[in-house]
């Protein structure tokens, strides 16, 4: 269904994931190179140029991947509007129905864009070790469970409150800082680094694209397994108190 | 003076508006301090790596994100909800409603609301920047602080006229939610400050997408001193950017046919 309704506009698709993640790329490595070389130093935290070329290409293509915007807002409004009532007479739940449509965009997206970092990173020549993609993939469609269930949570706020919509603006900013998509989370000072690398956040940006560009090791990626795990663990349960009492709150016709 | 006090009218009701929503307003507020937070964590984290960037140390960086925020804040009260939304308001067909209106559509669509909730925001914001120039090793001088205000509301002007620019091409092209993407990505070449960029790259932000106008130019002055040739070319960009924005607005309105008919 996913792949279907993302097709039927198929310009907005086009730019949605070829245009997007090139641009998004090219000011990213852009903004990356013009700091490091003003800094005027071969190394930034331990790690020369060519790491932080190949960090800033990859975070972008793999933080795209794990945000979610759209599906987190459709929810949102089925449950402002009383939609939602349509989906809880159906033979899946509201979680597992949008769960379903957010891995399959997702999947399409990276089938579709995954190229571009790849021949970006072989133009330039940026670090990659291409055996830990696999791995690393496996570890974005477990996070992207577990960023669902997040936005799940968010989206059961609008059972109780209107414009919820707000609070997803706000989940995301913290997710960029957490996730590393700003900064690598190794540049921060300890403890806080410690703290972030071992949240579940971290699975999203710093661990996936730290594993493939060689600046952490494997053991800390297969924690990042457990690391997730332990999330969604907290955020099922907020998940599923959120659902019952908001479907107690809730009148049929919206909040 | 009569669009000034239509945008009185317009203040007051989206006060009244905003007050509907309180958490939601809270949420936003938040979410801005967050953002801010965000940017500054940047710099803060690289300058424990590294004494300048560019020849920029600390101090002078902390004065370029002041004059960020000012501008972004500024946006944020004036424009952002009304530029978001003008994508809506062609989907919709209300548009209509505001072209038979016996005022200025581009006015119109521009400034009908207001984002109140953001004037803590600035108060923040402003604070932050007195601190900023304040803790620069040298001290600036009262013509520095008038060309910076000057170059300021110039600076402004060109971001109005680029995001509205931006909008208008909804009008031309129905849907063109992803389009607005590309305002967003370009946005970002505008929140490092100019000198930092290579030569090629410091040309296109100060001519052909001139992003660096938004608050890099305002913030030089007060950093690196007075520049006559950037007092002279801000007003000449930002006057003929606004123009263009008009002539584009008006070009595109023919093209309008209007969703809900």
């Amino acid at each position: 269904m996913a792949v279907h309704s993302q097709l039927e506009y198929r310009v907005n698709f086009a730019i949605d994931v070829l245009i997007q993640p090139v641009l998004s790329t090219t000011i990213e490595v852009t903004l990356w190179m013009a700091i490091l070389t003003g800094m005027g130093s071969d190394t930034l935290g331990g790690f020369g140029r060519e790491a932080y070329l190949a960090y800033a290409l990859w975070s972008t293509f793999v933080g795209r991947i794990t945000t979610n915007w759209m599906y987190e807002f459709t929810m949102i409004e089925d449950i402002d509007s009383g939609k939602v009532n349509s989906i809880l007479v159906r033979p899946i739940s509201f979680y597992e129905f949008y769960l379903s449509q957010f891995v399959g965009y997702k999947t399409i997206c990276v089938a579709m864009s995954l190229v571009l970092p790849l021949i970006a990173t072989y133009i330039f020549k940026a670090p990659l070790i291409i055996e830990r993609i696999p791995l690393m993939l496996a570890s974005l469609l477990y996070y992207l469970v577990f960023i669902h269930t997040v936005s799940f949570c968010v989206a059961c706020f609008a059972f109780f409150i209107s414009k919820a919509q707000s609070f997803t603006a706000m989940k995301n900013l913290a997710i960029w800082i957490l996730a590393g998509e700003l900064i690598p989370l190794d540049l921060y000072p300890e403890p806080l680094k410690s703290i972030l690398i071992h949240s579940p956040f971290a699975s999203g940006v710093y661990i996936p694209v730290g594993y493939i560009v060689g600046r952490i090791d494997t053991p800390l990626m297969l924690q990042s397994f457990v690391s997730i795990t332990l999330g969604l663990a907290c955020a099922g349960a907020l998940a599923s108190l959120l659902w019952w009492r908001g479907l107690k709150a809730y009148t049929g016709t919206g909040a | 003076m009569r669009y000034f006090r239509l945008w009185l009218s317009f203040l007051k009701m989206s006060w009244m508006a905003d007050l509907e929503y309180r958490l939601n307003i809270t949420v936003r507020v938040i979410g801005e301090f967050s953002w801010y937070l965000a940017q500054l964590s940047v710099f803060e984290v690289l300058y424990l790596h590294s004494k300048t960037i560019s020849g920029w140390d600390v101090h002078g960086m902390r004065v370029f994100m002041g004059c960020l925020f000012l501008v972004d804040v500024f946006y944020m009260i004036f424009l952002m909800e009304n530029m978001d939304g003008i994508s809506n308001l062609i989907k919709r067909g209300d548009l209509d409603l505001y072209l038979v209106k016996p005022i200025d559509s581009q006015f119109m669509v521009s400034f009908r609301k207001v984002a109140t909730a953001y004037g803590l925001n600035l108060v923040f914001i402003l604070s932050y920047l007195i601190w900023a120039v304040h803790d620069l090793p040298t001290p600036i001088s009262s013509y520095q602080i008038f060309s910076f205000l000057f170059l300021l509301v110039f600076g402004f002007m060109v971001l109005y006229s680029i995001r509205f620019m931006f909008a208008t091409l909804s009008v031309i092209l129905q849907d063109a939610g992803n389009i607005q993407f590309i305002w967003h990505q370009m946005w970002r070449l505008g929140t490092r400050p100019d000198p930092i960029y290579p030569f090629y790259l410091r040309i296109f932000v100060l001519t052909i997408f001139p992003v660096a106008f938004f608050a890099s130019v305002p913030a030089r002055v007060l950093v690196e001193g007075i520049d006559m040739r950037l007092l002279v070319i801000s007003p000449i960009m930002g006057l003929s950017l606004l123009w263009l924005s008009h002539t584009l607005w008006g070009k595109a309105l023919k093209h309008y046919t209007s969703a809900s008919s």
